[in-house]
Formats: structure tokens, sequence, C-alpha cells
């Protein structure tokens, strides 16, 4: 059977059906509460299908919108990862279907089957017509267009299932373009479903899996970067077998305009009681504090006034924190945050947005009060109680007042126990603390603010188990304190006169052994970090001001754009100047008095055949003895035609004496 | 050891980006491509859906797969190629499957494929690519663009697959495929595949064949013009059969005495020891025009373009002497100095440019072998064409020695610059052929 034509196979995508722009824009409203803009958006996209009107755009315009929509695009990134953080990134996704608007426009309303490869990549571009066949094409982008949709709706994040079946059906849809001819619908429909069937398995496994790993790894990575604690519960590391090792991370910026005393211990919350490795509270409620009227400030407790303010920035993963503050916490203000509570365990949870937050911390000359101590904070779990006994005997404990207890217990530690973060032998559950009092003698923070909070508690002293941070490191570069969250510490809060107060017996050098393996990576991302963190709106100003260097950046942003419009008006002018030019020159001379000579010697003769020179025809027309006579007007004539900068007032003059000559 | 490095990349993202090109249809590239950004933006499944996209898109891509493991069935196919291509020339061949089984077949598509082979990092290191002054600094230190480029040179041509709508059982069909051959020289196929998309249209599954086969691309030839050089007639020896030979072969008719001017190389020393006086061999007069055609294959640093422009101008000049009344001597240094002739049905054309399709240009400095070749040749050359890839000072110490056997000279420079003006510093009368302008710049050189 011979060939009749030749099939070649479709290298190109296809445009989209449809229908299926609007639908995938559809559903992306629908996820990103941005409805009407995508009903609008859908219409508008297909309704070229309906008509028949055209915009004739230019390679050049293609390019120029492509280059507007990465512009577009990139003032969306500046600005969702500068209000957002990483979370920004979400931000850009479900905003993508904006940015790519104008290319997708130019396509649909032009005659192109597609945009070309040279508007979307620079680098073809600047190959101009020598690219080959195989870079510079056009490319259909509705289909690309629909699956950005689809993913720009899937920041929704909402309605799982239904978001499932909605995607499903337009991806369905798309496919079903695809199908070559020869399969038919029975072959076709069996694969689409089993397909969709085992993705919807696969998604479920997807998140399952997320969750199991999460939690397999939560206890380990707890220790390793700060998040918001829970009030309720905490896992200490004891325990833990291997080395305990911090990162070097910063996690807290303090900017003070007095030097403040290190180190300051910045209390997170406080715990009360204590089982095998983890501390907890019976309860934890919240109180909300009201804000003040009119102002973005909240006074912790209306009685106090503030001695001294701080500024603060603080990187948060999550919408609701409980933040790291001084026992002498009076008020919090800053744009950043939406609500303050207070816990009756010290904690002081704010509502704010994720990324750096900036806020202002007043603090007053005495600690904010806490209720008085529960029956828990004296409570020694059974398993403990012999050991504790043992150790508070050693330490004539029961025979002591309570101050002097206190100074005997921090001499206890500070004589015979020394700073460790490295805990390798394995005990039965539970005796780790034990092994820590009787036998090792060494440990890190949590085991000596646990040991020294059920001894004081053996010797009646109420006691808490308070978590937070050092503020220790100051940087003279950056001219702020810097909290890591190698600075995380624990130490106890003892009620003794009516007042709580803060005994820590971790030996001091443990900051200094925390800090041993710093490298120089640290410093690098210690630079990335502050750079990181005055992109995203640096230290909180009186006047509050954040992300107004943003107008800043929209300057020479639009700078530029301008200068490419008004570059491409002036390439405009240019053009219309040369082709004014290049008429003018045209034009040049289309006046010479010779012109009226000739015509009458077409009359009379014969006329010029294209693109015969005049000295030719005449060479023709004439014989030898007249061509004579017409040699000097022809030159005259040349020049004053086509020579631009000779005087023509007197070559004007001189044509016409030579005319007249001839004629007479 | 990092060049190394990038480059074995290099190498592995090409090989990948090839295989998904032959693997799955555009639409499946398409999914392809999404899906990975899919799981990206759905790496944290609380926050976004988009790991419900990856799914759908990894299932859609895993189903397609699975599905081309049932592509079965017992094919024959070959190709029929013809005798010679030219570059940039499109020309078409055929290509007849067989279907062996007992069910009629539809939808197959056929690709064939040139043989790729990727260069070693030390060629790779010495091409240049022409593009490559108009792409960005990272493009060019990278050298992604420039290696898909070489790549694509070193094939030679891509050709498109094609469908075979249907084929009845037991019967063969055939269809043409499609080439522009990039360069010149031997395109050499290797395989033949015969693919079918799965019923989602995302996935090739496909059968190799094995079917290697080669064809000879000839260089681009433009129309010349007839050379009015002022050359005259000159004395051939051996006559015009002898004219095409390499050296110094003639036809001899006698021995006759020696008369001065003889040369000393036509003394016949066996009648000379006999006879006591020196007796030379004597030949059968031929006088006719002969010109000789000096190519240049020193590149230098220039651009290969203008090599390649060169030898498609040397092989117009060749292929036009054919119904002509005149001979002609290709002269030029490859691994040896060579001399071919053409004109006067002498050489089959064929033959002439078979060789010029297979030139290769030399890296190296040559043009004082070339003198010694026209040292050697001028006596019997009425006139001299040289094509030159330069006007430097050595090209000028040549012409300047060419110039000193007071024959008639035509010169003509390649040049890809459009304002490029060399041959106003020098004394000899220069024809510039600019690389977009070849043949209206051979048009105008009477």
């Amino acid at each position: 059977m011979p060939a009749t034509g030749i099939n070649y196979i479709e290298e190109s995508l296809k445009p989209a059906s449809p229908g299926l722009i609007l639908a995938a824009l559809l559903i992306w409203g629908w996820q990103t509460d941005l409805l009407f803009y995508a009903f609008i958006i859908g219409l508008t996209l297909e309704l070229p299908r309906f008509i028949n009107w055209r915009i004739e755009f230019s390679d050049k315009d293609i390019n120029q919108l492509a280059d507007i929509s990465g512009v577009l695009f990139f003032i969306v990134a500046v600005y969702s990862f500068t209000n957002h953080s990483f979370q920004g990134i979400y931000k850009v996704l479900e905003l993508l279907p904006f940015s790519l608007l104008l290319l997708i426009l130019a396509q649909q309303y032009s005659d192109s089957n597609g945009i070309k490869t040279s508007a979307l990549f620079i680098s073809v571009r600047r190959l101009g017509d020598k690219a080959s066949p195989d870079v510079l094409y056009e490319i259909d982008i509705s289909l690309p267009y629909v699956f950005i949709c689809l993913i720009a709706a899937s920041s929704g994040n909402k309605y799982n299932d239904l978001f499932f079946i909605l995607a499903a059906l337009t991806i369905t849809w798309m496919v079903w373009s695809f199908k070559p001819r020869q399969y038919s619908l029975l072959h076709w429909a069996p694969l689409i479903l089993l397909a969709s069937v085992l993705a919807y398995g696969v998604q479920h496994g997807l998140r399952q899996i997320q969750e199991n790993t999460e939690s397999l790894f939560l206890n380990f990575f707890e220790q390793y970067g700060w998040k918001s604690r829970d009030p309720n519960r905490i896992s200490t590391a004891i325990g833990s077998l291997g080395r305990l090792k911090l990162s070097d991370r910063i996690i807290m910026r303090v900017k003070s305009d007095e030097q403040l005393n290190t180190p300051l211990y910045l209390r997170e919350t406080s715990y009360s009681i204590y089982e095998y490795g983890i501390w907890r509270n019976p309860h934890s409620e919240f109180d909300v504090i009201d804000k003040k009227q009119g102002r973005n400030e909240w006074q912790l407790e209306s009685h106090r006034t503030d001695i001294g303010k701080i500024n603060v920035g603080l990187f948060l993963d999550s919408q609701s924190a409980i933040i790291p503050a001084p026992s002498n916490i009076s008020s919090l203000s800053g744009k950043d945050l939406i609500q303050v509570e207070t816990s009756v365990y010290g904690a002081t949870r704010i509502e704010t947005r994720e990324g750096w937050i900036n806020y202002r911390l007043g603090f007053s000359s005495n600690n904010l009060e806490e209720t008085t101590p529960d029956p828990e904070d004296l409570i020694i779990t059974p398993y403990y109680k012999q050991d504790i006994e043992l150790v508070a005997n050693q330490l004539q404990l029961y025979s002591k007042t309570p101050d002097q207890v206190i100074e005997t217990v921090k001499k206890y530690f500070k004589d015979n126990f020394y700073y460790s973060i490295t805990q390798n032998q394995r005990y039965t559950r539970g005796q780790y603390l034990s092994k820590f009092l009787l036998e090792n003698k060494k440990g890190h923070c949590e085991y000596f603010a646990t040991a020294t909070a059920l001894l004081l508690r053996e010797a009646g002293i109420p006691t808490r188990y308070t978590i937070g941070f050092s503020l220790q490191e100051y940087s003279p570069w950056q001219r702020m304190y810097l909290v890591r969250a190698r600075h995380a510490h624990s130490w106890v809060s003892y009620y003794i006169n009516d007042q709580w107060h803060l005994i820590d017996t971790t030996p001091s050098e443990w900051a200094p052994l925390e800090a041993e393996d710093e490298t120089y990576i640290g410093s690098i991302m210690d630079v990335i970090s502050w750079i990181r963190y005055m992109i995203a709106g640096g230290e909180i100003e009186e006047t509050e001001t954040n992300n107004n260097w943003i107008i800043w950046l929209l300057i020479p942003l639009g700078s530029y754009l301008a200068w490419r419009l008004y570059h491409n008006q002036r390439s405009k002018k240019d053009k219309n100047i040369k082709a004014k030019l290049a008429k003018d020159i045209k034009r040049l001379g289309t006046d010479s008095p010779a012109f009226n000579l000739i015509q009458q010697l077409e009359i009379q003769f014969d006329k010029r055949r294209p693109g015969e020179s005049l000295s030719k025809w005449l060479d023709r027309i004439l014989n030898i003895e007249n061509r004579k006579k017409y040699v000097e007007l022809i030159q005259l004539h040349y020049q004053y035609r086509f020579k631009p900068d000779a005087d023509r007032n007197l070559l004007r003059k001189k044509l016409l004496r030579q005319i007249e000559s001839i004629q007479t | 050891m990092m060049r190394r490095l990038l480059y074995g990349n290099l190498k592995l993202v090409y090989k990948t980006s090839q295989w998904m090109r032959h693997r799955f249809t555009s639409n499946g590239i398409l999914i392809l491509l999404i899906m990975p950004i899919a799981g990206v933006f759905g790496f944290d499944t609380r926050s976004t859906l988009s790991f419900q996209i990856f799914s759908i898109t990894l299932l859609l891509l895993i189903t397609a797969i699975c599905y081309s493991f049932f592509f079965r069935g017992r094919y024959l196919i070959k190709r029929e190629l013809p005798d010679y291509g030219t570059v940039d020339t499109p020309f078409f061949y055929l290509c007849t499957v067989t279907n062996q089984n007992k069910k009629d077949k539809k939808g197959l598509i056929i690709i064939d494929q040139l043989r790729t082979r990727l260069p070693s990092l030390s060629q790779f290191k010495k091409i240049k690519d022409p593009l490559d002054s108009k792409r960005n600094k990272v493009d060019q230190i990278i050298g992604y663009p420039r290696l898909v480029n070489v790549i694509r040179k070193l094939r030679g041509g891509s050709i498109k697959p094609v469908t075979l709508d249907f084929i009845s059982k037991n019967s063969e069909a055939s269809t043409a495929l499609s080439l522009t051959p990039l360069r010149r020289g031997y395109l050499y196929f290797d395989s033949l595949k015969l693919a079918q998309s799965d019923p989602l249209g995302i996935y090739l599954a496909r059968k190799t064949f094995k079917s290697t086969d080669k064809l000879l691309i000839l260089p681009r030839i433009y129309k010349v013009p007839r050379l009015n050089l002022p050359g005259k007639r000159t004395y051939q020896r051996g006559g015009i059969n002898n004219a095409a030979s390499v050296g110094d072969s003639q036809e001899f008719i006698s021995l006759r005495d020696y008369r001065p001017g003889d040369p000393l190389k036509a003394i016949h020393w066996r009648s000379f020891a006999k006879n006591n006086k020196p007796i030379v061999k004597e030949y059968q007069d031929e006088f006719f025009i002969r010109y000789g055609l000096l190519l240049d294959t020193w590149l230098d640093d220039l651009s290969p373009v203008l090599f390649e422009d060169a030898v498609s101008i040397a092989a117009s000049f060749m292929s036009s002497q054919q119904e002509r009344d005149s001979i002609m001597d290709l002269m030029f240094i490859g691994e040896k100095a060579y001399r071919f002739t053409s004109g006067r049905n002498l050489t089959d054309t064929r033959n002439i440019l078979e060789i010029l399709a297979c030139i290769e240009p030399d890296p190296e400095a040559n043009l004082d072998r070339l003198e010694v070749m026209i040292e050697q040749h001028a006596q019997e050359c009425s006139a001299i064409i040289c094509i030159l890839l330069n006007i430097d000072e050595s090209r000028i110490k040549l012409l300047n020695k060419i110039s000193t056997y007071s024959l008639p000279l035509k010169i003509l420079c390649v040049t890809d610059s459009l304002d490029k003006n060399i041959a106003h510093d020098v004394n000899f009368d220069i024809h510039m052929i600019r690389h977009n302008e070849i043949q209206h710049d051979l048009t105008r050189l009477n």
C-alpha cells in the first residue's frame, strides 16, 4: 500500500477543550474565595471561541507582555514573602493565575496558535532568527494554564474530598482530549477510572505517611528547633540517649536602648507535675487581656507601669504562640499582635501571623503576679520519693529554713555536679533522674531543674519547673541581643514569702559548652538570618510603618517599566523619523525642472521603459548630435535629484538655464 | 574535576530530556512536568491540596506506563534511503512496515533516529558554537545550549515521527519520512522504532528494530558565473586523460634526442646509457585551460560556518566545470596535500562532491604546505582561484607567493560580518563573500 500522505505525530500541546479553562478557574475561585474574579477571567478567556474579533500582536508585543507578567510575578512574590515569610509561597501560588493572565489573554485573543518560546525564555529570545526550530516554536499555554489554576486552587486547602473529585474530573476532561483515535471509550474509561481511584488512595496514603512520620520524629525534632510550647505538657530530654545538641538558629532578636543584665531569663511557661521525663500541668487556662482603647497595646496588669521597653523580633511558624518573656513583663504592643492572653503558670500567649513578627515588650519593677501555689506544686511522684528523701537527709534539708534550703541545694549542685549534654548509659524507665542524683552526677539543665524542683518540694517549698531561654549573647554588628535555639534553658520557680522566685542550679558553664560546636557556617547563617529578618520588616519602630520599603522597591520596578515603555515609544518615534527622512530623501529633487522636459520628450519620442536610466533612454531616442546637448543637463538633474548637500538654488538656476538653451 | 562533573551532569540532563521526548507524547511531557511541581507544593499535606494533583498525575503516568507493557505483535520494518542528500535541503525517504499479526493495526508510530554520539569533554571544549555570542553568560559558562547545538549538528538532523493510520493483517504499508540534513558528510541511521500510544495519550510503548544505514550529505551548491579569467591555455603533458592524475604520470609517445630546456626528469636513463647521449621521453602534447582551485582549510579560531561556506563555494565551482571546456584542480590540505581534477568529463561530479562532503577543517596552520603544492603545479595552471577563510598576514604571504607565478588570480574570502571590509588594506582584488549573501555575492563576481 503506497503512502498517500505523511501523518506527522502531534508534537505541540493541544489547546484546552471548550469550557476547560473556565472550569479550572472556577475551582480556583471557589478554593481561594476569588470566585467573582475567576468567573470574569474564565468568561473572558472562553469568549474568543464565540467571536471572531482578534488583536494582531507582534512578537515584540508578546515579549513585552511576557516581561510584564514576569515583573508582576516578581512583585507578587516579594510582597507575599515580605508579609507571610516562608508561608508567602502559598500566597504566590494562590495568585499565580493572575500573574499569567496577560500571556494567556494575548494567546486567546491573537491569531497565533500559541506563545513563542522566545517570549517565555530570554535565552531563546537572544538567539533571534538564528534559533533552531528545536528551541524556537509555539506553545499553546492553555493546558499548562489549566494545571496552574488547579495547583493555585490547591492553596485554598478546603474541602479535601470535593476538591479531589473536581480536580480529577477536570484532569479527566483534559486527558479525554489526548485520547488517540484508535482507542474506543471502552479502552479509555476503565484506565482513567483505575488511575483516579488509585490516585484517591495514594493521596490518602500521602497524608497518612506525613502524619506518621511527624509523630515518629516529633520528639526528635522538638529538641532541635523552637516551637510554641504546649502549656499543658512537655517532654524533657531526660532519658534521651546520645549527645544532646541544639542548633545555632537565631529564633529571637531583642533590641534595647539600655544594656540588659545578662543572663536574662525569658520564661515561656511553668509546669507543676513530674512523671517519667514529662512535666505537665493539671489545668492551663488562659485569660484574654483587654486591648487598650484605640491602640494595639495590651497592659498585662492594670496597676503596674512600665519602667522600660525592649523591641522583640520573633520567628513563628504558627499563628498562635507562647512567647518567651521576662518574668516582670507588664505590657505588649505592636501591629502584628491580634490578641494577648496570660495563664496562671506565667505564660504569655499571643495571636499573630506567621513569620518574623515584631513587638514592643514593656517591663516593670516587679514580677508578673502568678497564682499562689497549688497542692500539685508540692507533689513528688512516689517513684522518686525514696531517692529524693535520701538526698534531702544527706543535706539535712528538713531542719533548715527555706532560705537555708535554697542555699544548701545551690551549693550541693555547684560542688558535686557538672554539666554534660551526653547520656550514653541506658537504664530502665524513670531511673535516669535517680542515677543523675545519686551516681552519675552529671547532666543537662533539665536534670538539674527537675532534681532541684523535687528536692525543694521535699523540703516543703512549692516549686514549678520553668522553661524558656537565657538571653546572653549580644551581637555588636547587628546591635541587638540574639537568642538561639541552643539558648533554650530550664530552671525552677519557688515560692517563699508570698512570692515566686527563681533558682538556676545548672552550672554556669552550660552556655559555653553548648556553643562549643559553633562553626564558621554558623556565622554565614547569622548573616543570612539577619538579611532575612531585615527583608521581613526589620525592627519595630514607634511609628510602626512596617513594609513601607516595598514602595521603594516598586519605584525602580516602576521606573524600569516606564523606561521600557518610553524606550519603545522612542524606538517608534525614531522609526517614524527615519521613515519620514527616507520619504524626504525619496522626494528630494522631484521638483527638478528637467522633468517637464523629459515629459515633453516622452510625448515626442518614446516613453522610458521600467528600469531604464535617463542616459540610456536618451541614447535610444536621440541621435548623437542631440544627445550631446543633454549630457550636462542630465548631470545637473542627477545632482539636483540625488545630492542632498548641494546648493539647490544654484543647481536649479543652472538647470533652468540649460533647459532654456536646449529649447532655444 | 568540577568541569568534568558538570559536563557529566550536562550529558545526564541531555539524555534525560531525550528520553522524555522519545518516550512521552507532548501531553505526557506536560503531565510529567506538572507532577513534580505539584509534589513540591504539596510536600506539606496540611498546607495545600496540591498533593492530590500530584497523586492524580502520578497515577496517570503509572497507568500509562503499565499499559505500554502490553504492546505486543510481530512486525518488520525497513527504510529505503536515497543515494545522496544536500545540506539544508529537505528530502523524503520511504519506510515500510509489515504487519505479521492476525489483527489489523491502527495508530502505529514510526520513529527513525540518527545515531547520536555525545562528544567527549576534550572534544566539547574545542568545539565552537557561533550562537554562543548571542547567549547569556550563564549559558556560555555552563554550556548546555552549546552542547545541545553541537550534538544536533553532529547528529546531522532530526526526523519527525510519523503515524501509520492503518495496516491490515499480514500486509505492509509504507509512509514517507522527511529529513533536513544540517551538515554535510555521512549521516548514520541506527535503528527504527515502532511505537504505540496508550489509550490516555501519554506514553509511547516501543519496539526497536536494528537497521543501520548511512547516507552521504553533499555540500550546498550555488550558481556560479562563468569566470572570465584572462589566463591562456597551457601545455598539459600526458594529455587530457592524465590531467586528472595527481603527480607526474604522463602519456608516452616516443623517445627523442635531448634539446636544451627539456626537464631532467624527462631523460630516459637506460637509452642515455646505451647511446651515450641524452635521450628524453616525448609525450603527447595537449593544450587547454586548467584552473587551480585553492581551498583554504586552516580554520584557526574562525567560525566553522565560514569553512562550510568555503566548501560550498568550492563545490559550486567544481560542479559547474562539467559542461565547460576547461578543467579545474581542487587543491587543499587535509591529512596530506590533495589535488582532484574535474571538468571535461574527467571525474564524475558526484565523486568530487563526495570528497568535498567529507573534507574537514584543519586546526593547524597549513598554508606553507599549500604554498609548496601550488609551486609544484603552478606551471600547469592557466589561472588560480583562491577561496580563503580570512585575510591575515600568512594568507597575504601566500597570495604574494602565488602572484609571483604571474597567473591570473581570483581571490574569494568568506566572511560572517556584513560590515567586514578587510580587503581594503591589501594590494589584491579580493571578493568578499558574505555568509548571508553568498548567492548574491557570487553572482556579482564578474
